[in-house]
């Protein structure tokens, strides 16, 4: 008898080992899955060639005849339509913001902070953030317009899917000129791949000025180690007086404009 | 001056070096379209300013003509945090400097060139890694 119950003790304490112990398990994996905590640089590596219109994707996405005009009217100083900047209309050219898409295709590090209710992205690209809200609140029917948008995020899984709406359309989609509209809804996906890497797709629903919504190519994020050269971000901010002297005195004469 | 007739002047400034490996040339906004960057130019002159600032840091050259009249060559660099990163720092050049570069110069024939990290530069007869602080 007490041979028994030492028995069925211990399958109980063997059951309860095992359930401890992938309890702890499916905890440190969704530690580490949930999370994107961290500096984090977009590798230009991966990925291949882009495509004429955007940086996001390589498969050129169909404009509206409204998308198509303003993709004419904007001359960027980067990508397949480049021009001098001396004879563009980049809005970084005046020290504008970037606004939030052109950010997250740039090449900077990003600085991730994540709290129960948020998470924080600390850009250095032109020294901006914004916060995503995950504290379960509704996305807002018409917010803004802000450069950086309104976020809304929840976690499926591994996946940080965030909805932003109401950017400011006077920023770009990215370094090459792409358009948008303040109608614009885009679905981010940030995916914790394993402990170094994030990928991260945008969707863009945006019919004023694309005939369907599109989905850019996947981008891999890289985590960036305390002391390594990328491991914090510095302040870059582009001081309008700074600007207007740089274009004063280098952009415009190297590009053949006088001032 | 037609721009034909600048850029000779220019071409009669500095060396012209031929041959020598091309390099992407990428910027934030703009660079590649204002520069040419099939082509070198060795610019060799006296610092007179050094910009450590946003969009992109820049080095101001007087550089002298084969008329002995001075040019003020300006040249475009990285932003300040790349350069950071490359070991680079904001007392790197003062002015009175002597200073060798090799640029891509400006297609429109302007005396203005970019030289983008990695950037290597003489200054006073030593490679800029000696003036790291």
């Amino acid at each position: 008898m007490k041979k028994g119950m030492s028995m069925r003790d211990s399958a109980i304490q063997v059951a309860a080992a095992v359930a401890l112990a992938a309890a702890l398990e499916a905890s440190a994996a969704s530690a580490q899955t949930a999370d994107l905590s961290g500096v984090w640089l977009v590798d230009n590596s991966v990925g291949g060639p882009a495509g004429k219109m955007t940086q996001w994707t390589r498969q050129d996405p169909a404009f509206t005849p409204e998308g198509l005009a303003k993709f004419n009217a904007n001359k960027p100083g980067k990508g397949p339509r480049q021009a001098p900047p001396a004879f563009g209309n980049d809005p970084l050219g005046d020290a504008n913001p970037p606004g939030l898409l052109r950010t997250l295709v740039y090449f900077r590090p990003i600085d991730i902070i994540q709290s129960p209710d948020r998470i924080v992205q600390l850009f250095e690209y032109a020294h901006f953030w914004r916060t995503i809200w995950t504290d379960g609140r509704p996305v807002p029917d018409d917010p803004g317009p802000y450069w950086y948008g309104y976020s809304v995020g929840k976690w499926e899984g591994d996946t940080l899917v965030v909805q932003t709406v109401g950017l400011d359309a006077r920023a770009w989609l990215d370094e090459w000129g792409t358009p948008f509209s303040e109608e614009a809804k885009i679905t981010e996906r940030w995916r914790r791949m394993n402990a170094n890497t994030i990928q991260m797709t945008i969707t863009v629903d945006d019919p004023r000025t694309f005939a369907k919504p599109w989905t850019s190519d996947p981008r891999t994020l890289r985590l960036q180690p305390k002391g390594s050269p990328n491991g914090e971000v510095l302040e870059v901010i582009f001081a309008p007086m700074d600007e207007k002297e740089f274009n004063d005195r280098v952009r415009n004469p190297a590009g053949g404009r006088v001032n | 001056m037609t721009p034909f007739t600048t850029r000779a002047r220019l071409a009669a400034l500095a060396m012209l070096t031929t041959g020598m490996m091309t390099v992407q040339v990428s910027g934030h906004h703009g660079t590649a379209a204002s520069y040419d960057n099939s082509m070198k130019v060795t610019v060799t002159g006296k610092v007179t300013e050094f910009w450590w600032r946003n969009p992109h840091s820049a080095l101001f050259i007087d550089v002298t003509d084969d008329k002995g009249a001075l040019v003020n060559w300006s040249v475009e660099m990285s932003s300040p945090g790349v350069l950071t990163r490359a070991g680079w720092n904001r007392k790197m050049f003062v002015a009175g400097d002597a200073v060798s570069i090799v640029v891509n110069p400006s297609r429109a024939g302007t005396p203005a060139g970019v030289c983008l990290n990695p950037c290597t530069v003489t200054a006073n007869g030593k490679g800029v890694s000696a003036r790291e602080a």
